[in-house]
């Protein structure tokens, strides 16, 4: 476990931004908020740690401090060297998937044609922050990695995939690459793409279905797409901000101390973003060590035990308050309730607040998000959000549980993204989180009212307008 | 020899045709969508009939491809982790 020292945050918030509530806002203006960060570090190695360095209000990191702090990447290193880095490190996806990186490079690296290589920063995740503060913050860092991967892979040119409205990511990586030009660091070829911010749209192949001229939704690709892209075009060898962050990290510290910095089933460090009912809805924290879900929320500022937690994601797994106090935060200990660390996201609910009612308004944006192509997608997801909606205000039928039950068990799996897989299963653990609340509002004794808009807010979805 | 099936449920619009001549391997959702009960298919007479139906599918949403090497010829189903809940 941590020691106390270790739970001391490394910036206090910027206090423009710490009066905004954490309830309705909208995707917009939640994304112009002020980098937040903090630390739930383990005592000892902070020279590794992606968020060491200045703090969250000193802005980005300049390429001098970032080079004094960390000395220069790993670019001497042969593409092999490389590769073989990523993988004794351990390195997997931190987008939501958790592919092992070094994989999905190696495949790349096995194509005929080399790879198109995609940072992806768009963060379609409305809850997350991590990637938009990576760039915001440690902008080489982020460029370091790009260069490493583009190397690694033998490709020949890179791009940086956002959301429409991320100018503060575009402005802080364009300036980043500036000081770099200026500087003489010799960078790959690479260039901002910009593309909608609907739920779906960040998914690495809706990324690649875009980037090679098509409609920016996913598409089922039988193959993986570092071997062949959409179309059966360019290979497209889509990794997350954070991802890239870290092999920019291993080539410096080596694969052996950057994985001591996680645990046995997720080596390195873990960004978490934390909403809900904490001190500062959507701060980042760097998690380091054999850190639990306990650690991370006291530092966020819970008191206590919270009502219910979401790991993972918007469309990740509740646990229970009591539960979710007793979990290590790596991938082995969140697997035993079925979660994983999907995109990082924590969410937390006060106790006495109702997960179902959370989870009707989470499906709401999740249906609302998708990308309308599968047809069990397109008649499922509504079903599955009335049901909860009907839970919530203690007013379902026999029937409708009974649709409900069968739609959980029949709808994973049957369509070309995760989205029908991540609702099912959102909606599953929700359930068991909320324990006997279904048959007390049943009973007519409904949860005490949150707050307008509930307690995860979730941006307004433009009405299909991605399509 | 094992061949693998999935459907591109992007393309499918639950014509149905797939269940006819595949029962087998292919039945329908609740909407009429094609649904695989079993991913991989090592019977003959089960492949050919699987075949059949992914050239009659008139959206082509039927994906057929062999298996290099040895198979089990089933892959495990996921439970919903729902079951400490139960409906009433
Ligand atoms: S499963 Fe749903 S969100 Fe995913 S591609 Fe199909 S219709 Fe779109
Ligand atoms: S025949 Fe084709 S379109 Fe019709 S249900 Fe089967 S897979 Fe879908």
């Amino acid at each position: 476990m941590n020691g106390a020292a270790g739970h001391e945050p490394i910036s206090r918030p910027t206090p423009n931004h710490s009066a905004m509530p954490p309830r309705n806002f909208h995707r917009h203006e939640a994304r112009h908020d002020g980098p937040r960060a903090g630390h739930v570090a383990m005592p000892g190695a902070p020279g590794a740690l992606l968020l060491a360095g200045p703090p969250a209000g000193a802005g980005a990191e300049s390429l001098d401090a970032h080079l004094a702090r960390l000395g220069p990447a790993g670019l001497h290193l042969a593409p092999e060297a490389i590769l073989a880095a990523i993988e004794a490190a351990g390195l997997t996806g931190r987008g939501g998937g958790a592919f092992p990186s070094a994989a999905k490079l190696a495949t790349a690296r096995a194509a005929v044609t080399p790879p198109l290589v995609v940072v992806n920063a768009s963060e379609s995740e409305p809850a997350s922050g991590k990637d938009r503060l990576l760039c915001q913050l440690r902008p080489h860092l982020v460029l370091d990695g790009l260069a490493l991967i583009v190397w690694a892979a033998g490709a020949a040119e890179a791009i940086v995939h956002v959301h429409r409205g991320s100018d503060g990511t575009i402005a802080a990586l364009r300036a980043a690459a500036d000081e770099r030009r200026q500087r003489g660091v010799a960078d790959p070829r690479w260039h901002i793409t910009v593309g909608p911010d609907s739920y779906v749209s960040g998914e690495a192949s809706a990324v690649a279905s875009m980037l090679a001229g098509g409609p920016p939704v996913p598409f089922p690709h039988r193959r993986p797409l570092a071997t062949e892209g959409p179309g059966g075009g360019r290979p497209v060898l889509v990794y997350n901000v954070e991802t890239v962050a870290h092999v920019a990290m291993i080539t410096r510290v080596g694969p052996e101390l950057w994985a001591g910095l996680g645990s046995p089933s997720t080596p390195g460090t873990r960004l978490v973003t934390v909403v809900g009912a904490v001190a500062e809805p959507g701060r980042v924290f760097e998690v380091s060590g054999p850190a639990s879900v306990a650690d991370v929320l006291s530092t966020a500022g819970v008191p206590g035990a919270p009502g219910a937690v979401l790991i993972g994601g918007y469309a990740g797994t509740w646990v229970d308050g009591q539960t979710a106090l007793q979990l290590p935060l790596d991938a082995a200990g969140l697997r035993t309730v079925g979660a994983s660390l999907g995109s990082g996201v924590i969410g937390v609910l006060p106790l006495g607040a109702c997960v179902l009612a959370e989870t009707a308004r989470l499906l709401e944006f999740l249906t609302a998000g998708s990308a309308g192509q599968c047809g069990p997608c397109v008649q499922g997801l509504p079903i599955l959000t009335a049901s909860a909606a009907g839970l919530a205000r203690g007013r379902t039928s026999r029937r409708s549980q009974r649709q409900m039950l069968r739609l959980l068990e029949d709808l994973p799996g049957r369509g070309a993204c995760h989205l029908p897989d991540g609702a099912a299963h959102l909606l599953s653990s929700a359930l068991r989180a909320s324990g006997a609340d279904a048959d007390r509002h049943r009973a007519g004794i409904p949860c005490p009212p949150g707050p307008a808009g509930g307690w995860l807010a979730v941006p307004r979805v433009p009405a299909r307008s991605s399509r | 020899m094992t061949v693998r099936v999935s459907i591109d449920l992007t393309r499918c619009r639950g014509h149905g045709m797939c269940a006819l001549l595949a029962p087998e391997t292919i039945d329908l959702d609740g909407w009429g969508f094609a649904r695989v009960g079993t991913a991989e298919v090592d019977e003959p007479g089960d492949a050919r009939r699987l075949r059949r139906a992914a050239a009659a599918c008139p959206r082509q949403a039927i994906v057929v491809r062999e298996v290099p090497g040895e198979s089990t010829g089933t892959t495990p189903s996921v439970r919903a982790p729902w079951s400490a809940w139960r409906a009433r």
